[in-house]
């Protein structure tokens, strides 16, 4: 039965080429190659920066000079040594007088986010969507400004917020993802250049859906985005973050840091569709992947829910995390990792349960085909104050093809007697029945294996935004096309 | 020094070169090379720290500064008293005292043709060919610290031989007996059970003790093809030991281990168990119970390796953990490239009684190939609020009812034994265990 199908197409080379593959040439502003104090205060004076910013990042650096040798090494990737010189850590497009409307963006910027479907214009007006576009490091276009400000909701360039908003940025930036939490976050602690900064005042129900494209454009340039979300009382905001980025041959580094704040019955939404180019189907070339992500519900009642579709990148290493401090507080992760070819991806979360009745679910969808490895690493820990604390934990790998491999790696720690923490993880492949029902019904056998995969991943589906479930489902075939049987 | 490892320098290691000539087999050239290999990797290894991924949970800095000695002479009149009694149910006895063979307390008549039971010590003069290919194998394995150790002061454990299709009906009951009442001991026992085609046998591990001692036993398992072993492990070392055992399992096609462990002694214990799985239809299936209290640190680690395809393995592990103890579950499961077919379900439930109690569990699937059934579960949390009030609803009051359900919660594990002797003995110990708490 599916051996007839399997036969087919098992084996048979992935003809998708990455859709999103093309480089947009414009003047790049570029620091020089290579990393030392001198890139630091580059960085830093390009962007104007006040100087206890400056005083940050220098003492992000030198600890991190100190870290050469913790790079970690217990994900289960494999990669060469990453030569830290060998790369730019600063590149900006052009920089423009203050833009006042998207007309006085450079057009090849208008034409690279059209070539990417990102609807920035009228489009973006249906869809609803405010889009604080990243191209390269440097927000270039911010929109939707007026309507938020009308909420008093802060949406912009990190790097306009620490000009504008400098208490707001001197109080949390660092404050959930410390300046030595890890080797990555350390590095870009000091060599960040752009992301996202939000910020929602008490009982303020964001109006939209917040949204950023990040893309990586100059070649060998690390990208090192800072996001900063801070949902003060009572306040909803619901954030998308969607990545592309063009074809290259170099491997291209990737370490962004994202801190979530929510105070008192605050909550945030954090989706993420990250399609970054894997690299190709001999497993050459691809974005490393390697970001710290974490959220601290620092009041009661509060909420923090991540939602991932994983398929790009050549390694992912990726851990978005909940910090439950607040009694009552709730934290969430939905994961869907796909890995094809020769992709790896290390991804997961860690749910620190510390205030009181705190709870927390985990769902997460490991999808491996071709030559990839697929690896959930999670951690669930109830410290002795957490009574009454309550964690589920699902996760499911498939294995399409028989070279391929799928890992589950959780840690569970329980201090406290009252916690219920469940964890169950299952591995298999698509079921022979489920191929053939679909089949007997005159789905090809790619066609069947999508369903049925979209299905293995509904439950995580079903929590991204509407714009994004769309986006994801389609991800979901393409990045199995040629693989599946 | 590299922080992968705790230095360790026990006054028995001083004490190598004399004590070789006390331990089993002193004439014998190769074993005294193996010995002295053993001891230049332990001095190079030492004792893994917790920056080692498999050391996470347990810390060894406890054992690396007690002063640890060689043993010196038999157990104390109290002890052996106390282990006289231990399954004279059976009629196969072997005794292990102080890391050698006590022939007083030990039976090993009216075996059947095909199987051999002796100690270490006599093996090496019996089977010296065989010995030494098991010895050779079990040092070349990739082990750390503590399997060194054990290769260079190797003491009596027991070796069980079963020729091809011999088979033994009578449970054989092994007792190890440790007495460090006089000043802390190091015991480096090690097991070796080479089973033939066809073979069966049932035994039974008892480990006692008392006062301060470290026993380090490593156990070699070689199944042929067919093979059935029931191995039962009680482990009631004193409250004040270290237990670190590690268990070398390795699986022919159609073999089939079936082990449980019932783990209630010791200040730190840890049962390591790596199985491998070389053919079809071999079945790996291990259970236990692990019951601490006070201040009691509990390890169990797993490795469950599918080498070959279409076997399958099962683990169910239940703790229950009071006061301020601790509890560690690390099960990994492991299917290689080409073992399609396998079917592997992993199990560990904790119930917390006391507010300082702790559990660690890392239940770990590493997955390499596709067609296959592979799931691992884990819980941990206080007794059902809902069975609670069911039973007092009925008139039960909390104390009994909470004894109840913990009783009812272990003895889910018990289940998992295959002999009605063995289960009823387990039961006896996990009653006596529950007794002492308070619910």
């Amino acid at each position: 039965m599916a051996n007839i199908s399997e036969s087919e197409t098992i084996g048979a080379a992935t003809t998708e080429r990455y859709k999103y593959g093309f480089v947009t040439d414009i003047e790049s502003d570029t620091a020089p190659k290579g990393l030392d104090e001198s890139t630091v205060r580059f960085i830093s004076a390009k962007k104007d920066e006040p100087d206890w910013l400056l005083q940050w990042r220098l003492k992000a650096f030198r600890q991190w000079l100190d870290k050469a040798d913790e790079e970690p090494t217990w994900a289960k990737v494999n990669y060469p040594k990453i030569d830290y010189q060998d790369s730019y850590y600063y590149s900006a497009p052009k920089q423009q007088e203050t833009l006042n409307s998207l007309d006085e963006v450079d057009p090849k910027l208008l034409e690279t986010y059209n070539k990417l479907g990102i609807p920035l214009q009228e489009q973006m007006m249906l869809a609803g969507v405010a889009v604080d576009a990243v191209f390269d490091s440097v927000s270039v276009a911010t929109t939707f400004k007026e309507e938020l400000s009308k909420h008093g909701v802060i949406f912009c360039p990190i790097s306009e917020a620490v000009q504008k908003h400098p208490e707001l940025v001197k109080k949390y930036l660092g404050s959930v993802v410390p300046v030595a939490d890890n080797f990555f976050a350390t590095l870009n602690s000091a060599v960040f250049t752009d992301g996202s900064f939000v910020y929602v005042p008490e009982g303020v129900r964001c109006p939209m859906e917040l949204s950023t494209y990040f893309r990586i454009n100059a070649a060998q340039t690390g990208q090192f985005e800072r996001t900063l979300i801070i949902a003060d009382k009572g306040s909803y905001v619901s954030y998308l973050e969607g990545c592309t980025a063009p074809m290259r041959d170099e491997h291209q580094l990737h370490a962004a840091v994202v801190e979530l704040i929510a105070l008192d019955d605050a909550e945030i939404k954090y989706s993420t569709v990250q399609n970054w180019y894997p690299g190709d189907e001999n497993g050459k070339g691809g974005i490393y992947n390697f970001v710290t992500k974490r959220g601290a519900c620092r009041g009661r009642n509060s909420k923090i829910s991540w939602t991932q579709v994983e398929t790009g990148s050549a390694i992912t290493w990726k851990y978005p995390s909940c910090i439950l401090q607040g009694d009552n507080s709730v934290g969430e992760f939905y994961s869907i990792a796909i890995t094809n070819n020769f992709q790896q991806a290390d991804t997961g979360t860690k749910m620190i349960h510390m205030g009181k009745d705190t709870k927390s679910r985990i769902i997460s969808k490991g999808i491996s085909a071709g030559h990839a490895e697929s690896t959930y690493r999670g951690l669930v820990k109830v410290m002795p104050g957490a009574t009454g604390a309550r964690n589920f934990t699902q996760c499911d790998s498939l294995l399409i093809g028989e070279k391929c491999g799928a890992h589950t790696v959780p840690y569970i720690e329980v201090r406290n007697k009252t916690a219920q923490v469940e964890h169950e993880a299952t591995t298999s492949k698509i079921s022979d029945d489920q191929l053939l029902y679909c089949r007997q019904r005159g789905l090809s056998a790619e066609d069947a294996t999508t369903l049925i995969v979209n299905g293995f991943c509904r439950q995580v589906l079903q929590e991204l935004p509407m714009e994004f479930a769309v986006e994801a489902q389609k991800l979901v075939g393409i990045s199995l096309e040629g693989s599946v049987g | 020094m590299s922080i992968r490892r705790i230095a360790a320098d026990f006054p028995f290691l001083a004490t190598f070169d004399a004590a070789r000539a006390g331990l089993p087999g002193a004439p014998i050239d190769w074993l005294q090379a193996a010995r002295r290999d053993g001891l230049v990797r332990f001095r190079d290894q030492s004792l893994p720290s917790r920056r080692v991924e498999s050391w996470k949970y347990t810390d060894l800095r406890d054992l690396a500064t007690t002063d640890f000695a060689a043993p010196d002479g038999p157990i104390g009149a109290a002890l052996r008293e106390r282990v006289a009694p231990i399954g004279t149910r059976n009629s196969v006895r072997l005794v292990i005292a102080n890391g050698r063979i006590e022939p007083d307390l030990s039976r090993l008549t009216g075996l059947p043709a095909g199987v051999h039971l002796m100690p270490m010590s006599v093996a090496l003069d019996s089977h010296t060919d065989l010995l030494k290919a098991h010895i050779a194998r079990v040092s070349a394995l990739d082990g750390d610290g503590l399997l060194a150790l054990n290769a260079a002061f190797m003491m009596d454990g027991y070796v069980l031989v079963l020729d091809d299709g011999a088979q033994v009906a009578p449970t054989i009951e092994i007792v190890f007996a440790a007495d460090g009442g006089s000043g802390p001991i190091a015991l480096h026992p090690r097991n070796l059970i080479v089973m033939g085609q066809g073979s069966a046998a049932t035994v039974v591990e008892t480990h006692v003790g008392d006062g301060v001692y470290w026993s380090n036993p490593v156990s070699e398992i070689v199944m042929g093809q067919g093979a059935s072993l029931r191995r039962y492990k009680v482990q009631q070392e004193s409250a004040a030991a270290f237990h670190l055992a590690q268990d070398r399992v390795a699986l022919a096609s159609g073999a089939h281990y079936r082990g449980f462990l019932g783990a209630f002694g010791a200040r730190l214990a840890r049962q390591s168990v790596t199985a491998t799985i070389n053919g079809a239809d071999a079945a790996f299936d291990v259970a236990g119970t692990y019951l601490l209290r006070d201040n009691q640190h509990g390890d169990i680690t797993t490795l469950v390796d599918h080498a070959a395809g279409g076997s399958s393995s099962r683990q169910v592990y239940k703790g229950v953990l009071d006061d301020a103890a601790r509890g560690v579950f690390q099960g990994k499961v492991a299917v290689r490239r080409d073992a399609q077919k396998t079917d592997a379900h992993q199990l560990n439930n904790a119930l917390l009684l006391s507010d300082k109690a702790e559990i660690d569990a890392k239940p770990e699937l590493e997955i390499y190939a596709d067609d296959v059934k592979c799931s691992h579960g884990a819980t941990t949390g206080d007794l059902d609020a809902d069975a609670l009030f069911y039973l007092q609803a009925r008139g039960i009051d909390t104390a009994t009812a909470r004894r109840l359900l913990v009783s009812a919660f272990v003895k889910a594990a018990l289940d998992e034994i295959d002999g009605e002797a063995e289960r009823a003995r387990f039961e006896v110990l996990v009653d006596t265990w529950l007794a002492g708490t308070d619910g």
